[in-house]
C-alpha cells in the first residue's frame, strides 16, 4: 500500500512543474557553489604552492650563499649574512605554517575568509605570527551574505526547495478534493501520508546526495585517505538527518490541518527563524557573552612591537662600534644579544594579550557548540565546516600549534644567538619544520555525532508531533 | 425502516449522534439500507445529510452511536469496512496529471485489486461509459460528468457492496443525470447497496426504493417510492420543509 501511494505520488510531482523548477534551481545553486568553493580552494592552493615555492627557492639560495662565505669566494654583508642567527631567524629564512587543505575543503570555506590558513613564521613581533588573511574579503556583498559555498546552499537554500516540495502534501490533497476519495479507500492516514512524504524524501534526499557526491567530485584534490572516507560519511550522514528534520517539520505542519497558504507561511517562517534569525541571536549572544578579542589592540602591538624592534635595531646599528669599547664584531653581536632581548620581552608584554585572545577564540566557539542545538542550520553549518577542515575547532588548533612553532622557531635561533653561534649547512638542515597535526578522528566524529543527534532528536520529536496529529484526525473536506 | 433479516444490512446507523459544540448536526439516526437497495436521502442545506455520509465513511468520529457496514463497527474496523464501499462526491476530484486510466488504476489498486491489468480497467471504464478515447487523457481534461463515471468505474472495479453518493448528479445536465441514474439502477440490480443524499426531488423517486427527509439533523420522514408520484413526494417533502 505504501509503495503504491509513492509510485502514485511520483507520476504526480513528475508532472508537477514547480517541483521541476524548484530541483532546478538546487541544481544551480550546488553546480555554481561547487564551483566557487573549488575557485577559492584553488586560490588558496595556488597561493600556498607559490609561497612554498619562493620559500624553496630562498632557502637554497641562502645556503648557496653559506657555501660561498664559508668558502672564502664571497663576502657577507650585514644584512644579507647568512650566518647570522639573528638576520635568518627574523628575515631571510622566515617560513610558512602552512593549514593543509583537506580534499572536502571546497564544502565550506567560510572561515577561510577570516583566519589566516598560512602564517609567515619569523623571530620577530609577538608569536612572529601574522594576522592578516592571505584571502581578504572580496567586496561589500561578500561581506554581507559570505562565502556562496556548498555549504550556504545545504544550509539556506535545501529548506526552501524541502518547503516547495512538500508545504501542500496534505492540504493540497484536501484543497483537491481528492483526499476524501483516497480516504473512502482501506488506507489509513499514516500510510498516504508518510507514502507521500516517503516518496518526495527519497527523491529530494538522492538528487541531493547526488549533487553533493558530484561536486565533492568534481572539486576534490589531493590523496584521498580512509580518514576522508569517513569524513565524507559523517558529511552526508548529517546531510541527510538536516533533509530528514525539514521533512518531518513539513509532515508535522500539514498534519495541522492547516491550508497550503498556512502551511506555507508556517514553514516560512520556521525557515526564517531556524536559518536566519536564531544563528544571528547566537552570533549576538556569544558576542555579549565573550566579546571578541580585539584585533586592533593586536595588530597595534604587533606594530608597536615592530616599530620598537626597528628602531632598536635602528640605534644598535647605528651607534654599534660608535662607543670604541670593543670592536666591530663584538659591538655587532652586542647590539645583536640586545635585540633578542628586546625581542623576549616584548613577547612578554604581548603574551597576556595573545593569551586573551586565544581564551576569548575557545569560549566563543565552546558557547558556539553548545548553542548549535538551537538550529539544526548551525548544526548543519558547524559540521560541514568541520569536515570540511576549516571549521573554526581546526582552525585555533593550527594558530595553537602555529604559536608553540614559532616558540620553536625562536628558540632555534635565540640559543645560537645567546651562544654566539654562527649558521652551518648543518643548522640549515636542522631548521624545525611545521607539520601541522590533525585531530584525531573520534574527537572529529564524537564531535559531528553530537551535531547528528541534535538533528535527530528534533526531527524525533516532529514525527511524535505529526503522529499525535495523525491519529487524532484530519479534516478531510 | 427496512425488515429485519439475518443478513447483516450493508449500510446501517443506529442511534448516530453527531455535535460540533453546542450545534448539534445530527440527532440519534436510525437507518439501515439492505443490499441491492436505492435510499435517497432528501433535506435542505445543513440539515445533516453529508455529515451523515461522513460518518459513514469515519471521517469524523460519531459523538454517541455507530455506524456499521455489512455489520462491522466503522469505528473499530475503519479500514476493513473500507473494502466494501464506494464514495461518489457531488465532484469526483481525481489526479488532474494523470489520465482517467491511471486513475482508476491507482484508486484500484489502493482498495487492493492492484492486479486488474488495463484492459480490465478499461473495460470498466467503459462500462460506466467513458469514451474509449477519454480513458488515456489527462483528467485535468474532462467534464465534470466524465469524472463522476471514473467514481462509477471505481466503485465497479472495485466490487463495492455499498455506495455513498452526496448529491452526485448536482450540476450534471439531464442527459448526464440521466446516465448517471441508469448505471445506479445496475448497481444496485448488483445487489450494491446504495445511499444517495440529493436534493433531486424527480431523482429520488426514479431510482429510489426508498426516500428519506432529514431536517435539523434528524430523519423527520421515511418511505417506499413504489406508490408514490412526484408530485406527492414533492408536497411530503415540502410540507417537512415549512413547518
Amino acid at each position: 500500500m505504501l509503495w503504491t501511494v509513492v509510485r502514485m505520488d511520483a507520476r504526480n510531482v513528475r508532472a508537477e512543474v514547480s517541483a521541476w523548477l524548484a530541483l532546478l534551481l538546487l541544481a544551480t545553486g550546488v553546480t555554481y557553489a561547487a564551483w566557487s568553493g573549488a575557485a577559492a580552494v584553488h586560490a588558496d592552493r595556488q597561493a600556498v604552492a607559490t609561497a612554498l615555492t619562493e620559500q624553496q627557492t630562498r632557502m637554497r639560495d641562502l645556503q648557496v650563499r653559506l657555501h660561498a662565505v664559508q668558502a672564502g669566494q664571497k663576502q657577507a654583508t650585514s644584512t644579507e649574512d647568512p650566518s647570522d642567527p639573528a638576520l635568518v631567524g627574523s628575515t631571510l629564512a622566515a617560513v610558512w605554517a602552512v593549514l593543509p587543505q583537506l580534499p572536502l575543503a571546497s564544502v565550506a570555506v567560510g572561515q577561510r575568509d577570516l583566519a589566516a590558513a598560512r602564517v609567515r613564521i619569523t623571530t620577530q613581533g609577538p608569536s612572529g605570527r601574522s594576522l592578516q588573511s592571505d584571502r581578504p574579503m572580496t567586496g561589500p556583498t561578500r561581506l554581507l551574505t559570505g562565502a556562496f559555498d556548498l555549504a550556504f546552499v545545504l544550509v539556506a537554500l535545501l529548506p526552501l526547495v524541502i518547503i516547495v516540495l512538500t508545504y501542500d502534501l496534505l492540504a493540497g490533497e484536501r484543497e483537491r478534493g481528492t483526499l476524501a476519495l483516497v480516504l473512502a479507500h482501506p488506507v489509513s492516514l499514516a500510510t498516504f501520508v508518510l507514502g507521500k512524504a516517503l516518496q518526495r524524501g527519497l527523491l529530494l534526499g538522492s538528487v541531493t546526495l547526488g549533487l553533493a557526491l558530484l561536486a565533492v567530485a568534481a572539486t576534490v584534490d589531493g590523496p584521498w585517505t580512509s580518514d576522508d572516507a569517513v569524513r565524507m560519511l559523517l558529511y552526508l550522514g548529517t546531510l541527510m538527518a538536516y533533509v530528514g528534520f525539514w521533512f518531518a517539520a513539513a509532515v508535522a505542519i500539514n498534519v495541522r490541518g492547516q491550508t497550503s497558504a498556512g502551511n506555507a507561511l508556517a514553514l516560512i517562517g520556521l525557515w526564517l527563524a531556524l536559518v536566519v534569525i536564531v544563528p544571528g541571536i547566537v552570533q549576538v549572544a556569544v558576542q555579549a557573552t565573550h566579546p571578541p578579542p580585539s584585533r586592533v589592540e593586536l595588530v597595534n602591538l604587533t606594530r608597536a612591537a615592530a616599530s620598537e624592534i626597528e628602531a632598536e635595531l635602528s640605534d644598535l646599528q647605528g651607534n654599534h662600534g660608535a662607543d670604541g669599547k670593543g670592536t666591530p664584531a663584538q659591538n655587532a653581536q652586542a647590539a645583536t644579544e640586545r635585540l633578542v632581548a628586546v625581542q623576549v620581552a616584548l613577547e612578554k608584554r604581548a603574551a597576556p594579550v595573545l593569551q586573551a585572545f586565544g581564551t576569548q577564540l575557545a569560549a566563543q566557539q565552546a558557547l558556539v557548540n553548545a548553542l548549535r542545538f538551537l538550529s539544526p542550520a548551525i548544526v548543519l553549518q558547524e559540521a560541514l565546516g568541520d569536515v570540511a577542515g576549516n571549521g573554526g575547532h581546526r582552525l585555533q588548533q593550527f594558530h595553537s600549534q602555529v604559536d608553540e612553532f614559532g616558540q620553536r622557531w625562536r628558540n632555534f635561533f635565540f640559543s645560537r644567538v645567546s651562544a654566539r653561534q654562527r649558521l652551518t649547512v648543518a643548522d640549515y638542515a636542522a631548521l624545525p619544520q611545521f607539520v601541522f597535526r590533525e585531530e584525531s578522528l573520534p574527537a572529529l566524529g564524537t564531535r559531528v555525532g553530537a551535531g547528528l543527534m541534535g538533528l535527530l532528536l528534533p526531527t524525533l520529536l516532529l514525527i511524535g508531533w505529526a503522529g499525535v496529529g495523525l491519529r487524532r484526525g484530519v479534516r478531510v473536506m | 425502516m427496512a425488515p429485519r433479516s439475518s443478513v447483516p444490512p450493508v449500510l446501517e446507523a443506529i442511534g448516530l449522534r453527531k455535535t460540533y459544540g453546542d450545534v448539534v448536526a445530527l440527532h440519534g439516526l436510525d437507518l439501515s439500507i439492505a443490499a441491492g437497495e436505492i435510499f435517497c436521502l432528501l433535506g435542505a442545506n445543513g440539515a445533516g445529510k453529508t455529515t451523515t455520509i461522513q460518518l459513514f465513511l469515519g471521517f469524523i468520529p460519531p459523538t454517541a452511536g455507530c455506524v456499521r457496514i455489512l455489520g462491522q463497527d466503522v469505528a473499530t474496523h475503519a479500514l476493513q469496512t473500507k473494502q466494501h464501499i464506494a464514495y461518489i462526491p457531488e465532484n469526483v476530484m481525481l489526479y488532474p496529471n494523470l489520465t482517467g486510466l491511471e486513475n482508476l488504476k491507482f484508486f484500484t489498486t489502493l482498495a487492493g485489486h492492484g492486479d486488474l491489468d488495463r484492459a480490465t480497467l478499461g473495460t470498466y471504464l467503459d462500462r460506466a461509459g467513458l469514451a474509449p478515447e477519454a480513458a488515456g487523457r489527462r483528467v485535468g481534461t474532462y467534464s465534470k460528468g466524465m469524472r463522476q463515471k471514473v467514481g462509477i468505474a471505481m466503485a465497479m472495479a472495485k466490487g463495492a457492496q455499498a455506495l455513498l453518493l452526496d448529491e452526485p448528479t448536482s450540476g450534471l445536465d439531464p442527459k448526464g443525470s440521466n446516465e448517471f441514474s441508469r448505471l445506479l439502477q445496475t448497481m444496485s440490480a448488483a445487489g450494491v447497496g446504495i445511499l444517495m443524499a440529493t436534493h433531486d426531488i424527480f431523482r429520488s423517486k426514479e431510482i429510489g426504493a426508498r426516500v428519506g427527509i432529514m431536517k435539523h439533523g434528524q430523519l423527520v420522514a421515511c418511505m417506499g417510492t413504489e406508490d408514490l408520484s412526484h408530485s406527492d413526494l414533492e408536497r411530503i417533502y415540502l410540507e417537512h420543509m415549512h413547518d
